[in-house]
């Protein structure tokens, strides 16, 4: 067993430590070529026919990208048009060891069967090992590395290949010196701009192309802008000695001069230093981690109530530069200023591809243009492009390469085009982007893990699963849904109790732990759901079908059952693993149906009359123990069928049937929580919802103190009394809007791990204990709470990761976040889809009440569109009328008139395109009438859209 | 005695003496153990009644050791173990044990010596006995040997140049081990009232300690002709990405890898100790013992080897 290897010795010395290494060399590593006769490979991965049509090769050829090729050009090696590349060992070691992202971009892509990437072990290869020599640095030993493995790649061809078309190997790499000593051994090599240029049949690729640093034709003038970076070394010193400071760059929203970075101090004390101007910016991009140094007291400024846009044509003349500057040195109140520094260096960038418009340059030749991106904080940035006309007018995806410090923008390139601006779809794809929110489709090796089709449950299943296919279990859930995770049914016991079953689909069955299913359902965290669209968590087979509760198909479940009396009081509760089949699928409207038709007398309406019955009373006691309900508009658009275009708007409806589900849910749900605590103290999944602290409501007692009204926010018990007192005659709608402003003073609830967290009190539930179990289809963190479940009750085993509770903790943290960005993009996709709407229904003049009020502004809710907007005083280029805001109220006085909150209002919508990228929906007043400020009301026009589109 | 099977544990008894903890994974805190001399004062019964003796009779070493129970260590140090193409660090698959080179015979003085490498980690072993026992007769046992065993390390076997002061609490642990490993192999019912003492020293350390002095002491007691029932033969074991990976060398057992010692007589497959003190689910357990059963097997073959040429040596010289 043991092959007879040559045997070399590999030292390694740095610092104080010798280490030596064994480094076995073998001759059992195949080139995995299909045309190779000489080497006993069971499959080969690199074609015979490697032709890409290139004008420098128009032989068959494969690649070989040295490291710094694969780590600049990772996109064009991405793209489905190069195949057949040799990845060295060398390579993939040392990409692996400068850039996490890249190495995880390369694997993917050397996973991907079409693709034919090879990896080829040259290190443990006899004939392709090289030793160190004495004098010869790291960088170049490797580069002769892989100069040696191409090298043995073409005497290997040349001397195995079958059929003698002349398969080559071609080096790409952009070193001068190592494509110097490549051509002198004779190797065919090549820059790998000069390579992609030549692929004829794809010109786009070049536009992908990132810039490296020796590209002689460098972008910007020769003027030094910026101060130079300090080593790394330095601003390691210097965070140690406390003249710098570490923290993550934020670049402010309204202006591009002006942004703060967040220091992490010890225990609670962080600070933010104010950042002011493009110098002491010092070429930081948002998000990026950087060392800032205090300027002196002297120099402090306050933040600017500006608002300034780069805009217009690429600024190289710094004059106008400098005024837009000035204009933030208006000397501000010695106690409005705040610390502020200058970045002096960058610890770590954190560019990602940035999603934006192209602003095509003025002159018609230019191949540079500058790209603007959709996320205002992110400096625009500058691209070479040869089909800019083509790319006008869509959104671009653009990656960084650069900010040279002579460069008045950071250099980049061209990732892909995603559609032109102000479609659906490409809208769509800019908000998932922007949201990171992951929705490419599934790859291969995710798909691999989903169970075999036909599916049928077998007699093995059902050993360790109750029988429940006889019970008559329903499904109640909004129309049109596909991915059903809840089933209930009731029924009357011999003893006069009654049995109530929650059953949940069982995903964990399907998603076994840690394999590539999991991961990535683990990355994804949840279902997102945008308008017309559903960003699945797990792929269509099992969220649609295989776990999904449908009606008249057996599925697996994880059922909860209760024993309660008639007074909803549980007197058992049991879990089990089962296989039930589901009677119905009902929508909340039919199940409402089925109970208030006293002529239907089955048994599933029996079953439905049973649990709402109980529903109401568990709904009762949970508010008498100060649970909250809470008020927030959501719209439901109705879409054309055809076109898919929203036709309108609507505000959701609530029926008894939808908190009936809701009611029993949160049973399961809490019924579940103290099970798996119980059983895992230390590493249970849990929900909380901290209460908020105090000084969160104070916009809520201001508000309701003008109307008269006390609200008492002890408790969340006296909370919720006071808001069901809380009413004012002749305004019906105040309590809602007293409801929505109290949503707004909330918390975020989060997921955590029992054993990091001593606090687990849910305050809107008013329940000690949460977790989340019934839509294990949609939310990955009810995935981890079956597994938890299925382990206490035996019926599954467990797995390291379950039981650690610094990787369950990780993985909290991912779900908040990607729980976060979810709703995020669904509240983008619902603004988009309110724009589309408003274009279509032109002018508009509605009702609203003012919700909230700014020192020059007023935000303006439509209860009939649950639309949100702000009427803006003080527009550019128009006379600014007296404004006066008062803090106590709060109330603003325009001219002579005074608003206060919950003033009714009348505005006119219309949707401002003026800039494509952030198109807004825009009100202005037009009642009560204030000269100078409001509209006259536009009519007429839209009555006649209104009518077309009626019909 | 009545065979040697019934001295050793097989699989099915170790997991059977393996408590499960509550997240279902196990860790083999107690070492399983065979010796005659605890199965002689345990209670006549299965083999998990053995290791129920043992360890009790070896509470002492079982104090010694907790401390020593590695925490759970993450793989920091961020070296890839294996990679994709199935390829460890040092180029060697996940079955393949490092290269074994041995000598026997190296010092006259001594009645039995043998140097063996495995891959970098280098030892030497030496054997005197059986002798009468020295110090205090009382230590004399009247049916079989006394096995007294002397574990340590050379002050530059590792990177960092370290005194090692004798009886430091690692060695006195690993002679403990050894001791044990060696009593269920000789047959010490030969000589009754005797001594027979193997000193081991670990020259330069590269992972598997425990294993190179288990085979280096091997070879030194068949080199001063002592009878044993087989040869010992020690591996140790890792599991990283549900692949067991065998021999572990220094830059894997630091890379945070649950491992796994176990030495085995290899012709009737009785493990003969076998120590782990990472954690790992019991699931892969059997896998990975029976992966450490393939790679002593593989070791006692290179063993039996080395034993063979030596032979042939030692009889050409004297002419037979």
């Amino acid at each position: 067993m043991l092959k007879s290897k040559t045997f070399v010795k590999k030292t390694r010395s740095g610092g104080v430590m010798k280490i030596v290494r064994e480094h076995y060399l073998r001759d059992d590593i195949w080139c995995g070529s299909e045309a190779c006769s000489g080497c006993k490979q069971e499959s080969t991965v690199l074609q015979t026919d490697a032709c890409m049509e290139s004008s420098l090769c128009s032989y068959p050829h494969y690649l070989v990208p040295d490291t710094n090729v694969v780590l600049h050009q990772i996109d064009v090696l991405e793209d489905p048009v190069i195949r057949n590349v040799i990845i060295l060992q060398t390579v993939l070691q040392e990409v692996r060891h400068r850039s996490a992202p890249v190495y995880k971009r390369l694997k993917d892509v050397l996973h991907e069967k079409e693709k034919h990437f090879y990896t080829f072990t040259n290190e443990h290869h006899r004939e392709t090992f090289i030793d160190r020599e004495p004098g010869e640095s790291a960088n170049d030993r490797n580069d002769r590395a892989i100069r040696v493995a191409a090298k043995w790649y073409s005497q290997h061809l040349k001397k195995f290949e079958c059929d003698k078309d002349g398969l080559k190997v071609v080096l790409l790499t952009n070193d001068q010196g190592n494509k110097q000593k490549a051509e002198e051994s004779g190797l065919l090599v090549y820059k790998c701009e000069e390579y992609i240029k030549s692929l004829i049949a794809n010109p786009e690729l070049v536009d992908r192309l990132a810039l490296s640093n020796d590209d002689k034709n460098e972008i910007g003038s020769s003027k030094v802008l910026f101060p130079e970076h300090l080593p790394l070394s330095r601003i390691q010193a210097g965070i140690k000695c406390g003249s710098f400071l570490q923290g993550t760059f934020r670049a402010s929203r309204d202006n591009y001069l002006e942004a703060t970075v967040f220091v992490q101090g010890e225990g609670d004390d962080s600070t933010e230093v104010l950042l002011q101007g493009l110098q002491n910016l010092n070429r930081a991009v948002h998000q990026d981690v950087v060392a800032v140094q205090l300027l002196p007291r002297s120099q402090w400024v306050a933040p600017s109530s500006v608002v300034l846009q780069d805009e217009g044509a690429a600024k190289d003349d710094d004059v106008e530069e400098e005024e837009e500057e000035k204009a933030l040195r208006i000397s501000a109140a010695e106690a409005a200023r705040k610390p502020t520094g200058k970045v002096v260096g960058i610890i770590k960038r954190n560019w990602r591809p940035f999603c934006g418009m192209l602003n095509v340059s003025q002159i018609k030749e230019s191949t540079r243009h500058l790209f603007t991106p959709a996320d205002r904080r992110v400096p625009r940035i500058r691209i070479e492009t040869r089909q800019a006309s083509t790319l006008a007018g869509h959104r671009i995806m653009v990656a960084i390469d650069g900010w040279p410090k002579d460069s008045r923008y950071p250099n980049g390139h061209f990732v892909r085009s995603l559609g032109s601006a102000g479609e659906k779809d490409t809208e769509q794809e800019v908000l998932l982007l922007e949201h990171d929110v992951p929705h490419q489709a599934f790859s291969q090796a995710v798909l691999s893990f989903l169970p075999k089709m036909p599916w049928a449950i077998t007699p093995e299943d059902m050993v360790r699963r109750e029988d429940l296919r006889h019970l008559s279990v329903c499904s109640v859930d909004p129309p049109g849904c596909t991915d059903i995770d809840d089933a209930l049914h009731c029924r009357e016991l011999e003893n006069g109790n009654l049995e109530v079953g929650v059953h949940i689909a069982d995903v964990s069955h399907f998603i076994r732990p840690s394999n590539a299913l999991d991961k990535e359902a683990a990355s994804r965290g949840t279902t997102v759901y945008l308008c017309g669209k559903r960003i699945d968590m797990v792929p269509e087979l099992l969220s649609s079908n295989l776990c999904s509760l449908r009606s008249n198909v057996e599925r697996f479940a994880f059922s909860c059952i209760w024993e309660m009396n008639h007074k909803a009081e549980v007197l058992k509760t049991r879990f089990t693993k089962s296989a039930i089949n589901s009677k119905a699928s009902l929508t909340y409207a039919e199940a409402q149906m089925r109970i208030d038709d006293t002529n239907m007398n089955d048994e599933i309406t029996k079953s439905l009359r049973g649990l709402n019955k109980l529903a109401k009373t568990l709904k009762r006691q949970r508010i008498d123990k100060g649970a909250l309900t809470l008020s927030s508009l959501e719209v439901r658009f109705h879409m054309d069928s055809e076109t898919h275009d929203p036709i309108d708007l609507q505000t959701k409806e609530l029926m008894e049937t939808n908190s009936m589900v809701e009611e029993f849910m949160l049973l399961a749900n809490i019924s579940v929580a103290q099970k798996i605590y119980d059983e895992f103290s230390e590493c249970a999944l849990l929900r909380k919802h901290p209460a908020p602290p105090p000084s969160n409501y104070d916009i809520l007692l201001k508000a309701a103190k003008s109307k008269d009204v006390e609200i008492h926010t002890d408790s969340a018990k006296a909370l919720a009394d006071s808001l069901d007192g809380a009413k004012v005659d002749g305004f019906p709608y105040f309590n809602t809007l007293l409801r929505i402003l109290a949503t707004r003073c909330m918390m975020q609830a989060v997921y955590f791990c029992s054993g990091m967290d001593s606090d687990f009190h849910h305050y809107g539930l008013a329940s000690p204990i949460y977790t989340h179990f019934t839509s294990p289809i949609r939310r990955y963190a009810d995935i981890i709470v079956h597994r938890l479940l299925a382990v206490a009750i035996g019926a599954d085993s467990t797995y390291p990761d379950l039981m650690d509770k610094h990787k369950q903790s990780a993985l909290c943290n991912n779900l908040n976040y990607r729980h976060k960005m979810s709703q995020y993009a669904q509240r983008a996709s619902v603004a988009f889809h309110t724009q589309l709407f408003f274009k279509s229904r032109g002018i508009l003049n509605e009702e609203g009440y003012v919700l909230f009020v700014r020192k020059n502004a007023i935000i303006v809710l439509i209860p009939k569109f649950g639309l949100e907007g702000t009427v803006f005083f003080d527009t550019k280029g128009k006379t600014v009328p007296n404004l006066v805001f008062d803090e106590e109220g709060p109330t603003l006085s325009v001219e002579q008139h005074i608003f206060c909150i919950f003033d009714k209002v009348k505005v006119t919508i219309t949707l401002d395109d003026s800039n494509v990228q952030h198109q807004k929906i825009r009100m202005s007043l037009i009642e009560p009438v204030i000269t100078g400020v409001s509209v006259p009301a536009p009519d007429a026009e839209p009555q006649a859209k209104k009518l077309k589109l009626d019909n | 005695m009545n065979s040697v099977a019934a001295l050793c544990l097989n699989i099915p008894d170790i997991k059977r003496c393996i408590q499960t903890e509550e997240d279902r994974t196990v860790t083999v805190r107690t070492l399983l153990l065979l010796s005659l001399w605890s199965c002689r004062s345990s209670s006549p019964g299965g083999a998990f009644g053995y290791v129920h003796s043992a360890a009790d009779t070896w509470g002492v070493a079982l104090a010694v050791r907790l401390p020593f129970i590695r925490s759970l260590r993450k793989n920091m140090a961020g070296l890839e173990l294996l990679s994709d193409q199935g390829y460890r660090l040092d180029g060697r698959k996940a079955a393949e044990l490092r290269k074994v080179q041995a000598r026997m015979g190296v010092f006259a003085q001594a009645d039995g010596s043998a140097y063996l490498e495995q891959g970098n980690t280098k030892a030497l072993a030496v054997v005197y006995g059986p002798h009468e026992i020295r110090g205090s007769r009382s230590r004399a046992l009247h049916d079989r040997a006394v096995i007294n065993c002397q574990y340590s390390m050379a002050t530059f076997s590792t990177a960092e140049r370290k005194r090692r002061p004798h009886g430091d609490r690692k060695s006195t642990e690993m002679s403990l081990h050894l001791k044990q490993t060696f009593e269920a192999a000789v047959m010490t019912q030969l000589y009754p009232r005797s001594q027979i003492d193997i000193y081991v020293k670990i020259l330069q350390s590269d992972g598997g300690n425990y294993s190179v002095c288990v085979n280096a002491a091997t070879l030194a007691v068949i080199d001063a002709g002592i009878p044993m029932r087989d040869y010992v033969c020690a591996c140790t074991v890792g599991f990283v990405d549900e692949t067991p990976l065998a021999d572990l060398c220094y830059a894997e057992e630091s890379g945070g890898v649950s491992s796994l010692a176990l030495a085995l007589l290899p012709r009737g497959g009785q493990i003969a100790l076998l120590q782990m003190d990472a954690r790992l689910h019991q699931d892969h357990l059997e896998a990975l013992i029976e992966a450490a059963m393939t790679a002593c097997k593989g070791v006692s073959k290179v063993l039996d080897e080395v034993v063979r040429q030596h032979l042939q040596e030692v009889s050409s010289l004297t002419g037979e």
